[in-house]
C-alpha cells in the first residue's frame, strides 16, 4: 500500500512538473529557432526589448492568474491598460507647467490616482459579479465596453504624447545603466505573487474558492470577499501595466491595445491554470508569459504582421485550453 | 375565493417580459423624439430598421446559440470576415452570387469549428469563442493586409435596391432580418429541432438520456450562428460599401445586450424570440437616437454596456424568484 501511495505522489508531481518542464523546453526551442530564423533575435537589445515588452503582459498576467484561480476571469484588463494609460497621459500633459519644481512629485500622485482608478474598476467589477452572480465574462465583456468608453470621453478620443520625464522614466529608466525600472517591477510583482500565493492564507483561500466554492463556505471562508479582493487587484495591476504600457511606447493611445487579452489570457492558461479554477501556478504563468513574449518578439523581428500574431497566439490559446480539458481529467 | 386564487394563476403565467419591452420601446421612443425633431421622420426610421436588420440577425441566430446553452463571442469577427471575403472575391472578379456563397460558407466553417470544438473536445464555449475571435479576427487582417476592401458600387445595386412592393422601396436587409425573424420564430417554437435546442439548453444530461443527440444539436447551433453571422456580414459591407477588417470590434457587446434584454438567460433552456426581437429594437433605438443627439459613439457603448449588464442582473433576479 505504501508503494502505491509513493507511485501516486510521484505521478502528480511529475504531472506538476512536466507542465514546468515542457514549458521550459518550449522556450528553448523557440529561443533557439528564432536565433536561427533571425540573427537580431539573440542580441542584448532584443532580449532587453523582449523583456520590456513581457513586463506589461507579465503584470497583467500574474493578476489574471489570482482571479481565474479563484474561479473567475478579468477581460477587462485590456482596456483598464490602455484606459488608465490614456488617461494619465492627458492629465499629465500639462505637467511641465505645474507649479512643483520637482518632477517626480506630481508623477507619483498621478500614478497613485491611476492605480486607484483600477482599483475602482476592479471593486466594481467583484461587487457586481458577487452579488449578483452574472457571469464574469459577460460582466466583464461589458466592463470592458464601458471602460473604453469612459477612456474615449476623457481623453476626447485623441493621442497624447508623452513628454513627463518622470513618466518616461517608469517604462524606459534603466538600473544600471542595462536593466529597465519596469522589468524590475515586474520581477517584483513575480515575487509578490509568488509568495503570496503560494505562502500566505489568503493565497490558500483563493485556491479554495476557486477549487471548490461550496466547500469554502461551509468552511468559513467568505467568498465573495476574496474574489471581491482578486478583481480588485487585477483591476490595480492592469492600471499599473498600462502605465508602464504608454510610458514605453509614449503615447497614450486611448482606442489602442486591442488584442492585449488574448495575449494575456493565453500566457495564463499556457502556464497550467485552469479556466474552471483551483489549480495553477505562478511560475508556469511566467514561463507562459515568456513565451508569447517570444513568439510576439520573433514574428514581429520576422517581419509578420500583427495580425498573423493573432492568429498564432489565438490558436495557441484554444490548444491550451483544449489541454487543460484533459488535464483536469488526470486528477 | 376558488375564482380570486385562479385569477391571480392566470396573471403568474402572462409573461410580462414581452409587455413590459413594449413599454420600454414606446417611452424610448417619445423620449426621443421630444429631445429632437429628427428622431421621427421617415428617413430616420428606416434608418433604424437598416441597422437594427445587421444586429437582429445575429441576435436571432445568437438567440438559439444561447438557449441552446452556450455563447458565440467569435460572431463580430465572422461579420467582418464574411464582409471581407465577400469584397475580396468580388474583387478578383468573380460572380456577385459566388461570393456570397462562398462568404456564407466560411461562416459555416467557423461555426463547425465552434461546434466541434465545443461539443467534442468539451471545452467552455466562452473560451472557444473568445480564441476564435481573436483568430478570426487576425485572418482577417492577415488577407486584407490590415486594409479595407471596396465594393464597387455597380455591384451593390441589388441589394440597395431591395424589395419592391407598391412602389415603396422596402432595403434588402429588413426584408432578410423579417424572413428570418418568422423562420426563427417558427422554427424555435413549432419544430422537433427547437424543442431540442430548449431541451439541450435546459438540461444537457436529461436531453442525452432521452435520446437527444446533444453534439449534433449544439453543433448546428454554432454552425448556424456563424452562418447569419456571415449573411450579415454581407450585408453589413454592401451597406457600408467595404469590407472592413477590423470594423466590428466590440459589435459583440450590441448583440449580447440585444440578445439579454430580450429575456433570454445565459443558462439557457429558457427566453422567447420575440422578446429578442425587441431587444434588438431597443438598441437600435438607442444608438440610433443618441447618434440624431450627436452623442458620441463611446458614450453608447457605455450606454449599452450598462443595459447589457442591467438586463442580465434583471434576468438572473427573475430566476430566483421563480425558484
Amino acid at each position: 500500500m505504501i508503494f502505491n501511495k509513493i507511485k501516486a505522489y510521484v505521478r502528480l508531481q511529475t504531472q506538476k512538473d512536466l507542465t514546468i518542464w515542457g514549458l521550459l523546453i518550449t522556450t528553448i526551442i523557440l529561443i533557439i529557432a528564432f536565433s536561427f530564423l533571425n540573427q537580431y533575435f539573440f542580441t542584448l537589445k532584443n532580449f532587453i526589448n523582449i523583456l520590456l515588452s513581457i513586463s506589461v503582459i507579465g503584470i497583467a498576467a500574474f493578476s489574471q492568474t489570482f482571479v481565474v484561480v479563484s474561479g473567475g476571469i478579468d477581460l477587462s484588463q485590456e482596456a483598464v491598460i490602455v484606459g488608465v494609460g490614456a488617461i494619465i497621459a492627458w492629465l499629465s500633459r500639462g505637467s511641465d507647467s505645474l507649479v512643483f519644481t520637482h518632477d517626480n512629485m506630481p508623477m507619483s500622485l498621478l500614478v497613485l490616482l491611476g492605480l486607484l482608478m483600477g482599483a475602482t474598476v476592479g471593486f466594481v467589477n467583484g461587487i457586481i459579479i458577487t452579488k449578483s452572480r452574472i457571469n464574469p465574462i459577460i460582466a466583464t465583456l461589458a466592463m470592458l465596453g464601458i471602460v473604453r468608453g469612459i477612456t474615449l470621453y476623457f481623453t476626447s478620443s485623441q493621442m497624447i504624447p508623452i513628454r513627463n520625464e518622470a513618466f518616461l522614466y517608469i517604462g524606459t529608466g534603466r538600473i544600471f545603466g542595462v536593466i529597465p525600472l519596469s522589468v524590475i517591477i515586474l520581477i517584483i510583482i513575480f515575487l509578490l505573487s509568488f509568495f503570496i500565493l503560494n505562502s500566505t492564507i489568503f493565497g490558500r483561500r483563493i485556491y479554495a474558492v476557486g477549487g471548490n466554492n461550496l466547500a469554502s463556505i461551509f468552511s468559513g471562508i467568505k467568498v465573495d470577499r476574496i474574489r471581491i479582493v482578486a478583481y480588485v487587484q487585477s483591476g490595480t495591476l492592469s492600471a499599473l501595466a498600462g502605465i508602464i504600457f504608454t510610458s514605453i511606447t509614449r503615447w497614450g493611445v486611448p482606442a489602442g491595445g486591442q488584442g492585449l487579452i488574448f495575449r494575456i489570457l493565453t500566457a495564463v492558461f499556457l502556464g497550467g491554470v485552469a479556466l474552471r479554477g483551483g489549480r495553477g501556478n505562478i511560475a508556469g504563468v511566467a514561463l507562459g508569459v515568456i513565451i508569447i513574449g517570444i513568439i510576439s518578439n520573433g514574428l514581429t523581428l520576422l517581419g509578420m504582421r500583427v495580425a498573423i500574431e493573432l492568429i498564432i497566439v489565438g490558436c495557441i490559446l484554444l490548444v491550451a485550453v483544449i489541454l487543460s480539458q484533459f488535464r483536469r481529467g488526470t486528477d | 375565493m376558488n375564482s380570486v386564487n385562479e385569477r391571480k394563476d392566470k396573471l403568474k403565467k402572462i409573461d410580462f417580459t414581452n409587455i413590459s419591452l413594449v413599454g420600454v420601446i414606446a417611452i424610448l421612443m417619445i423620449l426621443f423624439s421630444s429631445l429632437s425633431p429628427y428622431f421621427f421622420t421617415i428617413s430616420n426610421l428606416i434608418t433604424i430598421l437598416l441597422s437594427v436588420s445587421i444586429i437582429g440577425i445575429c441576435a436571432l441566430s445568437q438567440s438559439m446559440v444561447v438557449i441552446s446553452g452556450g455563447i458565440d463571442l467569435s460572431q463580430e469577427s465572422v461579420i467582418a470576415s464574411a464582409g471581407v471575403l465577400f469584397a475580396l472575391l468580388n474583387s478578383y472578379g468573380l460572380p456577385i452570387s459566388i461570393s456570397i456563397i462562398l462568404a456564407i460558407l466560411s461562416g459555416v466553417f467557423f461555426g463547425f469549428i465552434n461546434g466541434i470544438v465545443i461539443s467534442k473536445l468539451k471545452v467552455n464555449p466562452l473560451m472557444v469563442t473568445l480564441a476564435l475571435m481573436g483568430i478570426i479576427r487576425g485572418i482577417n487582417g492577415a488577407i486584407t493586409k490590415d486594409l479595407a476592401v471596396s465594393i464597387p458600387r455597380e455591384d451593390l445595386l441589388f441589394i440597395k435596391k431591395g424589395i419592391v412592393i407598391n412602389e415603396v422601396q422596402i432595403p434588402l436587409s429588413i426584408v432578410v432580418f423579417l424572413a428570418f425573424f418568422l423562420i426563427y420564430l417558427f422554427i424555435l417554437n413549432s419544430t422537433i429541432f427547437g424543442r431540442r435546442i430548449y431541451a439541450v439548453g435546459g438540461n444537457e444530461l436529461a436531453s442525452l438520456f432521452a435520446g437527444v443527440n446533444v453534439d449534433r444539436i449544439k453543433i448546428t447551433a454554432y454552425i448556424q450562428s456563424g452562418a447569419l453571422g456571415a449573411i450579415s456580414g454581407i450585408l453589413y459591407a454592401s451597406i457600408t460599401g467595404a469590407g472592413y477588417p477590423y470594423g466590428t470590434q466590440g459589435y459583440i457587446i450590441n448583440i449580447l445586450a440585444a440578445v439579454f434584454l430580450g429575456g433570454i438567460s445565459l443558462e439557457g433552456g429558457r427566453g422567447k424570440i420575440s422578446g429578442t426581437l425587441l431587444g434588438v429594437l431597443i438598441i437600435g433605438i438607442i444608438s440610433n437616437g443618441l447618434r440624431v443627439l450627436g452623442v458620441q459613439t463611446y458614450i453608447q457603448n457605455i450606454i449599452i454596456g450598462g443595459a447589457m449588464l442591467s438586463a442580465v442582473a434583471f434576468n438572473e433576479y427573475k430566476l430566483k424568484k421563480e425558484l
